[in-house]
């Protein structure tokens, strides 16, 4: 165990030096009840660099104003920034071009764009769509209501006990019915990796379009939409060194081209009359609106951030601390660990409950020791239920993290133990 | 700190004895033809609350009942709430505050998901006279209210 705590600390040029990146988060310096806090909930959201902060700053108080038709420098430097970050993210996930990038709020508007602009038009009555019993409400909820609305079959693809998807029954699941293939790249309670070769695959066999919710593994992993083989990915950008208010949708030229519009009105147009109205070019046909462009100046930063890291570090380093996590809360009685055992089958996200502690009052001992946890049924509904849980608490690691959080955070368990009579 | 954690465990103990006080006294316990039946959720948790309340002819609430799943500050504050409304009139439950509840789980709540935590029973008391046409505050008003 010593081995794995020194192989993170290892400043070598194989790993991430941890403690540079922490000199770019001032806010992990920040006290609460007399410690540091060990931030363990960047499943949720993550923190943002100094780098992320001074990009959006400096739009602020450099350049500020809307973006397109503008014909002044401060206008004409926005829409640089702006649609500069659109290269930089069709960089950071190997798109075949910027125009395929497109910016939303979030992951749930970009997988409600794909419901509402390409799922209207595409889904008949009689048609199936194929979601998984483990996804975040937003790549369920907006099937649903597409289906309801069509008169469409949603049908899961289920989960094994382990907690990956269960592919075994995938030919019937994905069929010559099926229109739509949804499913998320990794699962936000369980941290488990989907195999999406396999169900790409499949779902390229009968036709379907894939799209792939990728708000925890774009900002953990490396993603080549190319290699991936889908048609949608989404993710966010608060997720991953980002500010709020930005997200991605990236879709095949050739489908957002064919695809109706989703938000109408500024910007999104080419020509207006009083009878009709065409639409500009992509991405543009789909950013209705002025829209949030200091957050996409930072999202920019945040890419380059990230790129300068090198995604293939930040991968590494997060199954060393998942790693050397389960073996450290393997220790601990009582506590029960969903997901896979495998770091290399997962992310850095750990579900838990200890005993029949509820998560909620796990959460709060844990804020006291300054350990930043979230707890409840992470807008999993259908999956905790299924793991018959009525909630769990999550720890999830980022870049800044280290085996000394991950110390702490079993410590506060092996005391909650007692502090919930459990020992 | 080792004095404040010595406290904050002497604060959870507290309220731990209520939630499994409330433990005891729920298990099992049916309210025969309750004359209210109501389930309310903490839409950020999951956790599920349902009442049964029976009253009497002059508004009394003689018996309740509640099921479900919740955290120990919702079960430790439905206990206290218990104690306050039962064999009291309906009416009395206008008076009940959640901060109240908060006050007899002698906790510091700060958090806004917890004082969620802590109004469900409240609320779901409330919200079920209210919908069985008793005049009472609107939870979810009080709710907005007291997170601000």
């Amino acid at each position: 165990m010593i081995d794995t705590r020194d192989k993170i600390l290892d400043t070598n040029s194989e790993s991430l030096d941890v403690a540079a990146i922490r000199r770019d988060f001032p806010i992990l310096d920040e006290v609460e009840n007399g410690q540091k806090v060990a931030y363990l909930d960047n499943g949720a959201s993550s923190q943002r660099p100094e780098q992320v902060i001074n990009a959006m700053l400096e739009y602020y108080h450099k350049y500020n104003a809307n973006i397109h038709r503008g014909v002044y420098r401060w206008s004409e430097e926005a829409t640089r920034g702006y649609e500069g970050a659109h290269r930089k993210v069709a960089r950071f996930i190997n798109a075949y071009s910027p125009r395929e990038v497109i910016f939303t709020r979030n992951t749930t508007e970009s997988l409600n764009l794909v419901a509402y602009a390409w799922g209207r038009a595409n889904v008949r009555e009689g048609d199936e769509i194929v979601s998984t019993v483990i996804e975040h409400h937003s790549n369920l909820v907006p099937w649903q209501i597409l289906a309801a609305e069509k008169k469409a079959t949603l049908r899961y693809i289920p989960m094994t006990k382990t907690g990956q998807l269960d592919i075994s029954d995938l030919n019937t699941i994905v069929n010559e019915k099926t229109k739509l293939v949804a499913f998320t790249h990794m699962s936000n309670v369980l941290g488990a990796i989907s195999p999406v070769d396999a169900i790409v695959k499949r779902a390229k066999e009968v036709g379907a379009v894939v799209v792939i919710d990728g708000a925890q593994s774009a900002p953990h992993m490396p993603v080549d939409v190319q290699a991936l083989g889908c048609d949608f990915y989404a993710f966010s950008g608060h997720k991953m060194l980002g500010p709020t208010g930005i997200g991605v949708l990236w879709g095949r030229r050739a489908i957002l081209e064919e695809m109706p519009p989703f938000i109408t009105g500024g910007d999104m147009i080419r020509d207006v009359t009083l009878a009709r109205s065409t639409w500009n070019d992509l991405p543009w046909k789909f950013e209705g609106g002025t829209p949030s462009i200091a957050e996409g100046i930072g999202l920019g930063a945040a890419v380059d951030y990230l790129s300068k890291l090198g995604m293939d570090k930040v991968r590494q380093h997060e199954i060393e601390l998942t790693a050397y996590a389960l073996e450290q809360m393997a220790g601990i009685p009582d506590l029960t660990i969903y997901g896979p055992t495998d770091p290399a089958t997962r992310g850095g996200i750990i579900s838990f409950n200890l005993g029949d502690v509820h998560p909620h009052d796990l959460a709060t001992m844990l804020d006291r020791e300054a350990i930043a946890v979230r707890a409840g049924h992470h807008c999993c509904q259908p999956l905790i239920e299924l793991l018959e849980a009525t909630a769990t608490t999550r720890a999830s690691f980022y870049i800044y993290n280290t085996p000394e959080e991950v110390d702490r955070l079993v410590a506060a368990l092996h005391k909650a133990r007692k502090v919930f009579h459990l020992d | 700190m080792p004095g404040e954690t010595v406290r904050d465990d002497l604060e959870m103990e507290y309220v731990l004895e209520l939630a499994a006080a409330f433990d005891k006294q729920m298990r099992g316990h049916v309210v025969q033809n309750p004359d209210i039946t109501f389930e309310d959720s903490n839409p950020l948790c999951g956790d599920k609350f349902k009442v049964s309340l029976k009253l009497n002819e002059d508004g009394e609430i003689e018996d309740v009942g509640f099921t479900g799943r919740g955290c120990a500050i919702s079960r430790a504050s439905a206990m206290v709430l218990i104690d306050e409304i039962q064999g009291h009139s309906y009416k009395d439950v206008d008076e009940v505050t959640r901060d109240m509840l908060i006050d007899e789980l002698g906790i510091e709540i700060n958090s806004a998901v917890r004082l969620k935590c802590a109004g469900l029973a409240l609320r779901t008391v409330k919200t079920g006279l209210q919908k069985s046409g008793y005049k009472v505050t609107n939870a979810e008003e009080e709710d907005w209210a007291e997170t601000d």
